[in-house]
């Protein structure tokens, strides 16, 4: 009974990505080369593992060995998190009301956290099959490497469950991811910023802990087999069992329902009135839902968050030298962090601006407002976010005293106008020609699909070459003045663009109305992709 | 039954001429042709797959035609889309509403993009909360409202802007007696003053009492048509209420199968 449950579910899932699958097209062709590519790097570093590891000499394998799964350790754990991806889990409220036990339902979800770091366990196979081939430590010994699976598979399942019932305590939830995703950065922090110089003989006392599952694991893997060693790693993996089942459960008590959304109090309703003083309706009133709803929406208010304060966290450290703010990044602070948070904002704000509204975006056909009103609201709030976000940074900025100055101002400024105005009219085609629902409860799942990720990657480049020429118009002129002349004709160019896309965009909107309805009404399977 | 007769002088709220709709090979709509009269309270009725859901998205503009004509209130679609929207008052199957938007907001949205003024948009919402009984929760979130609270918002949201016609998917589906009576009120004073009504409904008995005429589809065409003295004249003998002649001319042959297992 409970084998034939987990085989429907997994039927059940392998028929929804088979359909959802383009069939043919460049994109998705593109796309698995990307991913490929990815991928290959980690093949890479599993080979050289595979390889270097029978070579190298035992007393470097004593001490490096727990390094490195402390290292996989924490990229296992903390990177998902850093990049909004937990890989792929159940959705439980659509399977909680058939007959399965809990437990089954515990074991899928365990095993569906390897797609949270396929990378870890490419490269754990490669250590796996370098200790193979030691004669002095033996093959079998090599096996108690997998120990290590389990203790992260549970111990990440834990966090994202914990994470995840965190968030459906209102307000609290968006500050909580901002400040996860924060920690995300600490090592790359402490390094840059010369602290690290402290922390690397910490790291590599942490490591060598002989109570830490790291050490216990390459303790045995190694052949120094002792019970101690075996029961640290038991220890750690039953305790990481216990948090995770524990969270787990939690799930089923956890009301799946509409979260418990705080209303809005009378004063802010009424500050939200402001776009009827500006505009006229039906495009104030637009404007205005756009900014009620938004603000609402915790997928929105975190992705922002991380857009407005996140992007400089993460910068700081890179702007730093040993501890000394000199190099291009540190005088250029503002356009790249600016730039950052824009790519960020782009899949919620730009180049899926219907996907939020989701089959509710029935309602600007049927109501008599034209579809070009309804993209221009939506452009006007993504812009003031945008102006927002910038603003936000710059304040930031002067805050952490960042070298700011009139030109990386304007600087700052102009690239992000430059770079808004375009992603603008691209996310106006690709929100009406590659429309997707996006679910605004979900603060940690990645909801672009295949080819709209394929399309922020189009637009990362892009963006790259927009604001490199005017960088390269400073090297070459050695002038702020030609870097800010460039950014000012871009920024020209962009908004001829924008006029011609947004056109284009309405014209196919009209034209493939029902296509759009369709895709944005699209619900989705029994396990969920992230 | 309506109390007030259709009027005859005006163009007739929706004519349906010859239309087909195919969605990927399937022949959803098949020929279709329905006349219906300005101030009638017309009942648009079929099984499940019908075409009745797809007639009424052809009719709101949000699916075209792939051959025939569609005329509402004189004007012909999808030409003149824009100003016939403005004459429409619409409940859709899946209700279109902004789950991060409170009723209240969600009313006042709705009317300001009919064109409405902020002042009376307001005025309006919250005399609409009063009436469907949502001033009570004026401050919760569309997204945490039961499936009847979101028909009633959704109702509001179709009679805001006083429409000349209403087309209804289900309306009364979720809804509880004492709400489902006051929509159905609500919408036969609507007709008493010269407004239509095209309304889908699987609850037969609520369309014999509220409707001047019905039409009964299938596979996508029109089986009967006309008042429900008319139907029960075309109808087999011994079919005296609407199910008896629905279940006559669609659902007849379902009784006769039999599962050997259920």
């Amino acid at each position: 009974m409970i084998w034939r449950q987990l085989v429907a579910i997994s039927w059940a899932q392998l028929r929804t990505v088979r359909n959802h699958l383009p069939r043919t097209s460049a994109g998705s062709v593109l796309i698995w080369l990307f991913t490929a590519l990815f991928y290959a790097v980690f093949v890479a570093g599993a080979v050289a593992l595979a390889v270097g590891i029978p070579r190298a000499p035992f007393a470097e394998l004593q001490k490096w060995l727990p390094v490195g799964l402390l290292a996989m350790f924490l990229y296992w754990q903390i990177v998902p998190l850093f990049t909004l991806s937990t890989g792929w889990s159940l959705q439980i409220n659509k399977l909680q009301i058939y007959p399965i036990p809990h437990g089954s339902l515990f074991g899928i979800e365990v095993l569906l956290r390897l797609t949270s770091a396929p990378d870890m366990l490419i490269v754990l196979a490669g250590a796996f099959a370098g200790l193979v081939q030691r004669a002095d430590t033996g093959w079998a010994w090599a096996f108690l490497l997998l120990f290590y699976i389990p203790f992260n598979l549970l111990l990440s399942l834990g966090i994202r469950d914990l994470i995840l019932h965190s968030f459906e305590r209102n307000r609290f939830r968006e500050l909580f991811a901002i400040l996860l995703i924060s920690i995300g950065v600490l090592p790359q922090f402490l390094l840059r910023t010369g602290l690290g110089k402290r922390s690397v003989p910490q790291f590599l006392r942490l490591s060598q802990s002989s109570i830490a599952p790291w050490h216990a694991v390459a303790s045995l893997t190694l052949g120094s087999f002792s019970v101690l060693q075996l029961g640290v790693i038991a220890f750690w993996t039953a305790l990481a069992y216990v948090f995770a089942r524990m969270q787990f459960q939690k799930s089923f008590t956890a009301d799946a329902s509409f979260q418990s959304v705080a209303p809005p109090a009378r004063l802010k309703t009424r500050r939200r009135d402001w776009p009827a003083l500006v505009f006229q309706d039906p495009l104030a009133a637009l404007v205005q839902k756009e900014f009620q709803s938004l603000l609402r929406m915790p997928r929105f208010r975190v992705v922002f968050g991380m857009a407005c304060v996140f992007s400089v966290v993460i910068f700081i450290p890179l702007s730093m030298r040993h501890g000394s703010r000199v190099g291009f990044l540190s005088q250029n602070f503002l356009p790249v962090v600016n730039l950052y948070g824009l790519l960020l904002l782009s899949d919620v704000l730009l180049l899926n601006s219907f996907g939020f509204d989701g089959r509710t975006a029935q309602i600007y056909f049927v109501t008599p407002v034209p579809l070009k009103t309804v993209v221009r609201a939506k452009n006007i709030a993504a812009a003031i976010f945008i102006a927002a976000q910038t603003l936000a940074v710059l304040v930031l900025a002067l805050l952490i005293r960042q070298s700011v100055t009139p030109v990386s101002i304007a600087g700052g400024i102009g690239a992000s106008a430059v770079v808004g105005v375009f992603l603008l009219g691209v996310g106006n085609l690709t929100s009406v020609s590659l429309p997707r629902p996006l679910d605004p409860a979900q603060t940690f799942k990645k909801q672009a699909g295949g080819k709209m990720q394929l399309w922020l990657m189009l637009c990362t480049i892009g963006i790259f070459i927009l604001v490199g020429f005017a960088f390269l118009a400073r090297w070459a002129f050695q002038s702020d003045i030609a870097l800010l002349s460039v950014l000012l004709l871009e920024f020209i160019i962009g908004v001829i663009f924008y006029f011609i896309a947004t056109d284009s965009a309405v014209e196919h909107g009209l034209r493939d109305s029902e296509k759009m309805i369709g895709a944005l009404s699209k619900s989705g399977s029994p396990i969920g992709l992230g | 039954m309506s109390a007030a007769e259709p009027v005859t002088t005006l163009p007739p709220a929706i004519e349906i001429h010859d239309v087909h709709k195919i969605y990927n090979g399937f022949q959803a709509v098949d020929g279709l042709s329905v006349t219906v009269p300005q101030g009638c309270f017309f009942g648009f009725l079929g099984p499940n797959g019908a075409g009745k859901t797809t007639t009424i998205r052809m009719l709101m503009g949000l699916a075209q035609p792939n051959s025939g004509s569609l005329r509402v209130l004189g004007k012909p679609l999808p030409q003149e889309s824009l100003a016939i929207r403005k004459e429409l008052g619409v409940v859709p199957d899946d209700s279109l509403l902004f789950d991060y938007l409170t009723g209240g907001e969600y009313l006042e949205f709705v009317a300001r993009l009919y064109g409405l003024p902020r002042p009376l948009a307001r005025e309006r919402a919250n005399e609409l909360l009063d009436l469907f009984q949502l001033a009570e929760d004026n401050r919760k979130l569309i997204g945490g409202y039961s499936k009847g609270m979101r028909k009633r918002v959704a109702m509001g949201a179709a009679l805001i802007h006083r429409p000349r016609l209403f087309l209804m998917d289900e309306p009364f589906e979720g809804v509880d007696a004492v709400g489902a009576r006051l929509m159905k009120d609500i919408l036969q004073e609507q007709v008493r003053h010269g407004a239509t009504v095209f309304l889908t409904s699987h609850v037969l008995e609520v369309v014999e009492r509220l409707c001047d005429r019905v039409a009964i589809i299938n596979r996508g065409k029109v089986l009967v048509e006309g008042t429900m003295a008319e139907l029960r004249r075309q109808a087999s003998e011994g079919a005296s209420t609407l199910e008896d002649i629905f279940v006559d001319l669609v659902g007849a042959e379902r009784y006769s199968e039999k599962l050997d297992w259920l």
